[in-house]
């Protein structure tokens, strides 16, 4: 048993090299494992992508390698039917050599391991016979943390995957564009990243490109209050106070809004636009372009307003608003 | 309510100098006094006659920076507007991308 044990270990060694990154192979097993041929049988799961393990190209060039013949023990793959026929495999006393890919989780391991003692503890034959994966845990204590059992003893050994691009998935982007014409390196480091946006922000404010931000009513909602600029809350904020807060975003032309109140009349609503706007206008430091027209800046709701009104409300908007545009 | 607007109050757009006064806010953020009276010098004319129909066709024709009308021969598009550029000694985005791609020199 003992015997089937080591070359099972020095199969797995040998065949997954997944304890070693680089082809350095530390093993103390020359090939072939045996010198007369042995059968090891394996208990696995039938994978699609596997036509069949027997004729299989690597189990061939594996069994000529090691001199090992493989019985292969098929279950379905199916996690519920692969657990059923373990469980039958077991129950009947009809173990094989080794669970391969079994989905054995720790309350399996518990069972059949620790209580009823049915698995190999491999603590020791990893300490001897396998020096990759002696020294791979050595570098990774975490992996040994998370196959060694409740009893101290480890059963079962991992399928070990480094995905770097699982782990790395989040990946941040960053124009070299604008690096380049700050002069800049790229960030390694979250001040360096920092200093980069500080930089940026202020590249972003001084492109030469104009932005011109109309809005679309003259009381900002602001998200139920919860957007903010530079420290000052937008929900509540009047046309004059939205002005400011464009200024200071760095916006070339601010169009405010004051929308027309269908119950009232034009004269009404033109007055109340243009308070808004001449509180704009008289302090701004950028041009001031008021939405006049449909339902906006005096002028009545109506797909086709009436000429005479759009022009006196236009005409209204520069003469007395002071407005720099429309 | 375009044409209300523009008859009620415009400075005539590119039939004057209201595209050129337009361009001042724009790009470099001036009030509309200040961008007539930087326009005004550049044109060696007064704010005033910005809005003149009559004198700025011909002066626009004289500079070649585009007129209302189609007239075969006379600026337009891109070319009117590199005119304008360096008229008002202001960038254009596209004309500086234009300048880019063909190769010319930014003046």
């Amino acid at each position: 048993m003992k015997r089937l044990v080591i070359i099972a270990l020095a199969l797995a060694l040998f065949a997954g090299g997944a304890f070693s990154q680089k082809a350095e192979w530390l093993s103390k097993q020359p090939m072939p494992v045996s010198k007369d041929k042995v059968t090891l049988k394996i208990f696995t799961p039938q994978l699609v992508e596997i036509q069949d393990l027997d004729t299989n190209w690597f189990t061939k060039w594996y069994e000529a390698k090691t001199n090992v013949h493989v019985e292969w023990q098929l279950a379905p793959n199916e996690t519920s039917a692969l657990r059923q026929k373990l469980n039958l495999v077991i129950a009947a006393g009809d173990l094989p050599d080794v669970f391969l890919g079994a989905k054995i989780d720790s309350n399996l391991e518990a069972r059949y391991g620790i209580d009823e003692k049915l698995f190999l503890p491999l603590n020791d034959l990893i300490d001897k016979n396998m020096p990759n994966f002696k020294a791979y845990l050595a570098k990774n204590p975490s992996v040994k943390g998370m196959i060694t059992a409740i009893d101290g003893k480890i059963y079962g050994l991992p399928n070990v995957n480094e995905c770097y691009h699982c782990g790395l998935s989040q990946k941040m982007w960053i124009n070299k564009v604008w690096l380049d014409k700050l002069g800049l390196k790229v960030p390694t480091t979250t001040d360096e990243f920092y200093s980069v946006l500080k930089a940026c922000d202020h590249v972003a404010n001084d492109t030469g490109l104009p932005v011109e931000i109309g809005m679309s009513a003259e009381m900002v909602l602001g998200f139920h209050g919860q957007l903010e600029y530079n420290g000052k809350r937008l929900a509540g904020m009047w046309p004059h106070q939205q002005l400011q807060i464009c200024e200071e975003a760095g916006c070339a032309i601010f169009g405010p809004v004051s929308n027309t109140n269908t119950k009232k009349t034009v004269p009404w609503n033109l007055g109340k636009a243009l308070t808004f706007v001449k509180a704009c206008t008289e302090i701004a430091k950028i041009p001031v372009h008021p939405n006049v027209g449909m339902g906006v800046g005096g002028v009545p709701m109506f797909e086709t307003p009436a000429v005479d009104v759009v022009t006196r409300c236009s005409a209204a908007m520069i003469e007395i608003g002071h407005a720099d545009g429309l | 309510m375009h044409i209300a607007h523009l008859l009620a109050s415009s400075m005539g757009g590119i039939r004057a100098a209201g595209d050129l006064v337009a361009r001042m806010q724009l790009s470099k953020k001036m009030r509309i006094t200040e961008a007539k009276e930087y326009v005004a010098d550049k044109l060696h004319v007064t704010p005033l006659d910005l809005s003149d129909p009559t004198l700025m066709r011909q002066l626009r024709e004289e500079l070649d920076i585009g007129v209302i009308t189609g007239v075969p021969g006379i600026a337009k598009g891109m070319a009117a507007k590199v005119r304008i550029a360096d008229l008002l000694d202001i960038k254009i985005n596209c004309v500086e991308q234009f300048k880019k791609k063909t190769g010319l020199v930014s003046g």
